[in-house]
C-alpha cells in the first residue's frame, strides 16, 4: 500500500513540475485555446521577441567563405555579414547593402561601388574600401582555400591570377577613396552584380583577419562563428556560437542602416526534418525552411501556421560517368524515363517537370523534350555502343529520400529498355569517393544546387578547368571547353545577343545530355502567421534573410 | 576491496586498448576516404586537379602512414596526453566536441537508468510475490509489450500524445532557448528519460520476477516464514537481498544497452548528446570523432562492470575479493 502511495506521489510531483514548466514561454505562439491576457504593468519592459527557425540539417560548422557551402551557413551569414549588394525576393532586382549606389560600364567590365559611410562592424570600426579590397585580394591570393562554394567573381577580377600566393591586391581592385571602390573584371560579365549578392561574397573585416592564412581560415575562432569573436556588419550578432544544432543571434541596437532587426533574438536550429515537423505541430517553431512536401497535409490544421509550397530551384538529375561519351545511350535513357508519370505516382505531383536542359534556361521551342517513347529509346540503345549484357551501375546517396524514393522507378524505366540496372545506395562518404575517386560506375543520381535561379548558376558544372571536370568531361572529350566558353560568352553580353548564345548552348546540352535533368522537387516552407511586412521566402531559400530588416513580427 | 578495485582497473587497461585497437582498425579499413567527405564534391574536382594539395592534407592528418602501428600509436600517444585530435567535419577539438555533449548523455542515461530501477525492481518483486494473480499477468503483459516495442516507436507515440496533442511536454531538446531553470530542464527530460526508462525497465521486471521466484521457493525463505517473520521482512530482508545479485549484473549491463537506446532516443528527441554525435560522426565518416566516442563508451562499460562487481559485495557479504578466494 505504501508503495502505491509512493508511486502516486512521484507521479503527482512530475505532473506538477510538468504543468509548471508547461506554462508558455514568452516567445511561444498563442495556442488555439482562448486565454485571458493580463494587462502588463506600466513599468514592465517590453518582452524581447524571439523567432524560432529551423532548416534541414545540411551543415558545415563554419561561417568563413572558404567553408561556406550549405543553405544553413548562407542564411546565418546573411544575418551577421553584409555584401556589397543584396538581391530582392524576385532573385533579379539588385538592392543596396554596404553599397548605396553602384555603376557598371557599358561593356560590363568596370563596376564602381559607393559604400555607405555609416557602415560599421560590430566592434564599432568603420567598414571601408580597404575591407572590400582585402576580401577580394584574400580570395585571389588563396583560390584553392575555397572548398565549398567557389568565389569566381573575385577570382575574375583583373590581375587576380597574378597575386596567387602573394600578399598583393589584384590591379582590378582599386580604392578610389575611403568609401568608393572600383572593380575591373578580366572579362566582361553582366551577371557580376547578381552573383556577388550571394552570401559567399560577403565583405570581411580587414582589421580582424588581415594576417589570416588559408589553413587558419578553416579553424580560426572567427571563422567558426564564435559568439563575441565573429563580428560582421550585418543586422545581427552571434549570441551563442555555431554548433551542429545551430546558433542564436541577437539584433544589434542602433544598426547603421537606420533601423534595427525586427526580431530581438533569432534561434536558428539545424535539425532533422522529423524533429522540425513535430516542433511545428506542437507550436514550438515559427518558421521552417524546407519541410518535406509530404508533411504539408499533416500540418494544415495547426493553428497559426501558413504554408508556402513552391517549385524548388534544386534539380534532380542522372549524371553520367564522364568516361562514357556515347550520347545515344544517354538519349535512350532520357526517352525511357516517363518523368510525368514518376512525378505523379511516386512524388505525388510535388515536383516540376524539367525538359532536360539546365533549369535556369528558357525552354526554347526547338528543345527536344524527350517525351516518353520506349520504342525510340530501344532503337537508340541498339545503335549505341552499350553492351546490354553488362550491368549498368547507378549510384545514389542512401540517406536522402530524394534519391531513395525515386531510384527504383528510374531503375525500372531503364530495365524496361532491356538494360541490367543495379542500384548502389551508399552513405555520403562512400558515395563521394565513388564519384570523385574510383569512377567505377556508369551513372549517379544527383540532387541540389540552385540552378533554377538563373542560367548562370549552372556554369560551375560545365567549367572544364573546375567543377565540371569532376562530373563529366564531355566538353573536354570533344577537344575543347565549349560549354565553359559559351557560358562566359553569354555572361559578357545581354539581351538578344545573350539569348542567342544561351539558345545555342541549350540545344547542345539538350542534344548531348551530359546530365539528364529530370525534375525540380517542390519546396514546402511553413511559417507563423505572425510574420509579415516584407517577409518572403526566396525561390533560392538560402537568400531569404537578405531583407530581414523589412520583416515584421507580431507580438 | 581497494586492492581488488586496483586490480580490476589494471585488467581494464588491456581490455580498453583492445577495444580501441579493434575500433581503430575497423574504421581505418572500412571503404572510403575520410578526407573526401570534408570537401564539397563539386569543388573536390578543382582540388583533384592539384593532387599535391590533397596529398599535403593527407600527410598533415597522418593518413599516409601505415595504420598499425604508426597511425594507431600516434593516436594512442595523443589520446594519453588528452589530445583526441580534431573532428574533420566540425574542425573543433574532439575533447571539446565530446566534453560538451557527455554531460547531456549522462544526464539522460543516469536519469533513465535510475527511473528504470525504481520502476523495474519493485514491479518485478510485486509480480513475483503475487505470482499467477491478475496483477502478475497484467504486469507481465505490460513488461513484454514494452520490452518488445522499439524505443523509437514509444518515443514517437510519446511525442504525438504528450507534445503534439496534449501540449503538456516539449517535443524535443534539452531546454528551451533562453531558459536555464530546473523546471524547464525537468520538463524537457520527462519524455526522453521516461521512454528510455520504460524500455529499460521492462526486461528488468522479467529478470527481477524470475530471480525473486527462485529465492522465494528456497528453503531458507520457508524457514523465515515458519519463524513467524512478517511477510514484508521476509521479502525485503531475506528474499530481495539474495535475488539482487543476478539483478545487479543485469543492471550493469543496462548501461551499454542504455547507451544504444540513447543513440536512438537522442535522435528522436534532438537531444544534443553523445548518441546524436555518434550518428553524425558515423554518417560523416569522421574517424577521429568515432574513436573518441568508442573510447568514452568503452570506458563507460568497463566502469559499469566494475561498479557491478563492487555492488556484489554490498549486496552479499559472502563475496570476498581476495586473490584465490
Amino acid at each position: 500500500m505504501r508503495a502505491r502511495f509512493l508511486v502516486l506521489g512521484i507521479a503527482m510531483m512530475l505532473v506538477a513540475v510538468a504543468c509548471e514548466a508547461a506554462t508558455p514561454s514568452e516567445s511561444a505562439p498563442s495556442s488555439s485555446t482562448p486565454t485571458v491576457v493580463p494587462t502588463p504593468e506600466p513599468t514592465t519592459a517590453a518582452r524581447p521577441s524571439v523567432l524560432r527557425v529551423s532548416r534541414i540539417s545540411d551543415f558545415l560548422p563554419s561561417i568563413h567563405p572558404v567553408q561556406l557551402g550549405t543553405g544553413n551557413q548562407e542564411l546565418m551569414a546573411d544575418l551577421v555579414f553584409s555584401g556589397l549588394v543584396d538581391v530582392d525576393s524576385d532573385e533579379v532586382t539588385i538592392l543596396p547593402d554596404l553599397a548605396t549606389e553602384w555603376t557598371a560600364s557599358p561593356d560590363a567590365t568596370v563596376y564602381t561601388f559607393k559604400l555607405n559611410p555609416a557602415a560599421v562592424w560590430s566592434d564599432g570600426e568603420a567598414v571601408t574600401a580597404d575591407d572590400v579590397l582585402f576580401t577580394i585580394a584574400w580570395a585571389a591570393q588563396n583560390p584553392t582555400a575555397f572548398k565549398q562554394l567557389p568565389v569566381d567573381m573575385w577570382l575574375r577580377v583583373k590581375g587576380g591570377a597574378d597575386v596567387v600566393g602573394t600578399k598583393n591586391i589584384p590591379v582590378g581592385a582599386r580604392k578610389i577613396d575611403e568609401h568608393t571602390v572600383e572593380i575591373t573584371l578580366a572579362a566582361p560579365d553582366a551577371t557580376f552584380l547578381r552573383r556577388i549578392a550571394g552570401a559567399v561574397y560577403y565583405i570581411l573585416p580587414e582589421h580582424i583577419l588581415k594576417d589570416l592564412t588559408a589553413a587558419e581560415a578553416e579553424t580560426c575562432e572567427f571563422c567558426l562563428g564564435t559568439a563575441g569573436v565573429t563580428i560582421g556588419s550585418g543586422p545581427y550578432d552571434f549570441e551563442t556560437s555555431i554548433s551542429a544544432a545551430g546558433a542564436t543571434f541577437k539584433a544589434k541596437k542602433g544598426y547603421w542602416k537606420g533601423k534595427d532587426g525586427p526580431i530581438d533574438q533569432i534561434v536558428y536550429k539545424i535539425q532533422e526534418s522529423n524533429v522540425s515537423v513535430a516542433q511545428l505541430a506542437a507550436g514550438e517553431l515559427d518558421l521552417t525552411i524546407r519541410v518535406p512536401p509530404a508533411e504539408g497535409p499533416g500540418l494544415e490544421g495547426v493553428a497559426g501556421l501558413k504554408q508556402l509550397n513552391v517549385p524548388g530551384v534544386g534539380i534532380f538529375s542522372i549524371n553520367f560517368n564522364h568516361n562514357n561519351t556515347d550520347k545515344a545511350l544517354r538519349q535512350a535513357a532520357a526517352y525511357a524515363i516517363n518523368r510525368p508519370q514518376i512525378i505523379e505516382t511516386v512524388l505525388g505531383g510535388r515536383a516540376t517537370l524539367n525538359y532536360t536542359i539546365p533549369p535556369g534556361f528558357k525552354v526554347y521551342d526547338d528543345i527536344n523534350k524527350y517525351e516518353f517513347d520506349l520504342d525510340k529509346a530501344k532503337g537508340l540503345l541498339a545503335s549505341s555502343s552499350w553492351d546490354i549484357n553488362k550491368t549498368f551501375r547507378l549510384a545514389l546517396l542512401a540517406e536522402d529520400p530524394n534519391f531513395t524514393v525515386t531510384a527504383p522507378a528510374l531503375q525500372q524505366s531503364l530495365q524496361a529498355l532491356g538494360m541490367k540496372v543495379e542500384l548502389t545506395a551508399l552513405p555520403t562518404a562512400a558515395y563521394t569517393e565513388l564519384i570523385q575517386g574510383s569512377n567505377d560506375f556508369e551513372a549517379y543520381l544527383s540532387f541540389g544546387g540552385s540552378e533554377g535561379v538563373g542560367w548562370y548558376q549552372s556554369e560551375i558544372y560545365f567549367d572544364c578547368a573546375g567543377l565540371g571536370s569532376s562530373q563529366f568531361k564531355l566538353s573536354a572529350a570533344r577537344g575543347e571547353c565549349i560549354y565553359s566558353e559559351q557560358f562566359q560568352a553569354a555572361a559578357a553580353v545581354t539581351g538578344e545577343a545573350q539569348d542567342a548564345i544561351l539558345h545555342e548552348l541549350a540545344l547542345d546540352l539538350n542534344e548531348n545530355l551530359p546530365e539528364i535533368y529530370l525534375w525540380q522537387p517542390n519546396y514546402l516552407h511553413v511559417y507563423s502567421d505572425r510574420l509579415g511586412g516584407g517577409f518572403a521566402i526566396y525561390p533560392n531559400e538560402r537568400e531569404s534573410f537578405q531583407k530581414i530588416l523589412d520583416w515584421t513580427y507580431a507580438p | 576491496m581497494g586492492a581488488y578495485i586496483l586490480r580490476r582497473l589494471l585488467i581494464s587497461v588491456p581490455v580498453l586498448l583492445g577495444i580501441t585497437l579493434i575500433g581503430f582498425m575497423a574504421l581505418k579499413l572500412s571503404p572510403g576516404d575520410p578526407l573526401l567527405v570534408s570537401v564539397n564534391p563539386e569543388v573536390l574536382a578543382q582540388l583533384a586537379e592539384n593532387p599535391e594539395i590533397l596529398e599535403a592534407e593527407r600527410r598533415r592528418l597522418g593518413f599516409d602512414q601505415p595504420i598499425f602501428p604508426n597511425q594507431y600509436f600516434r593516436w594512442l600517444g595523443d589520446a594519453l596526453r588528452g589530445d583526441l585530435g580534431y573532428s574533420i567535419t566540425s574542425k573543433r577539438p574532439i575533447v571539446h566536441e565530446i566534453g560538451s555533449r557527455l554531460p547531456q548523455t549522462l544526464y539522460l542515461m543516469l536519469t533513465a537508468i535510475i527511473l528504470a530501477i525504481l520502476i523495474g525492481v519493485p514491479i518485478g518483486v510485486i509480480s513475483a510475490v503475487r505470482q499467477y494473480s491478475k496483477l502478475d499477468y497484467t504486469l507481465n503483459t505490460l513488461a513484454i509489450f514494452f520490452a518488445s516495442t522499439p524505443v523509437f516507436v514509444l518515443g514517437l507515440l510519446g511525442i504525438y500524445l504528450f507534445a503534439v496533442n496534449l501540449r503538456l511536454l516539449p517535443t524535443s531538446e534539452i531546454h528551451t532557448v533562453g531558459r536555464t531553470d530546473i523546471a524547464d530542464a525537468i520538463h524537457h527530460l520527462i519524455l526522453p528519460a521516461g521512454v528510455l526508462a520504460i524500455v529499460t525497465a521492462a526486461p528488468l521486471v522479467r529478470y527481477t520476477r524470475a530471480s525473486m521466484l527462485d529465492v522465494l521457493n528456497s528453503e531458507y525463505v520457508t524457514t523465515a516464514h515458519s519463524k513467524g517473520l512478517a511477510n514484508q521482512v521476509v521479502i525485503v530482508r531475506h528474499a530481495l537481498r539474495n535475488a539482487l545479485i543476478p539483478i545487479i549484473t543485469i543492471i550493469a549491463w543496462l548501461a551499454p544497452e542504455a547507451v544504444a537506446g540513447a543513440v536512438i532516443t537522442e535522435q528522436i528527441f534532438a537531444w544534443g548528446g553523445l548518441g546524436q554525435l555518434a550518428v553524425k560522426a558515423a554518417a560523416a565518416r569522421d574517424p577521429s570523432l568515432m574513436m573518441g566516442i568508442i573510447l568514452i563508451t568503452g570506458t563507460a562499460v568497463l566502469i559499469a562492470n566494475l561498479v557491478a562487481d563492487i555492488a556484489y559485495a554490498i549486496a552479499d557479504p559472502r563475496v570476498r575479493y581476495v586473490r584465490g578466494s
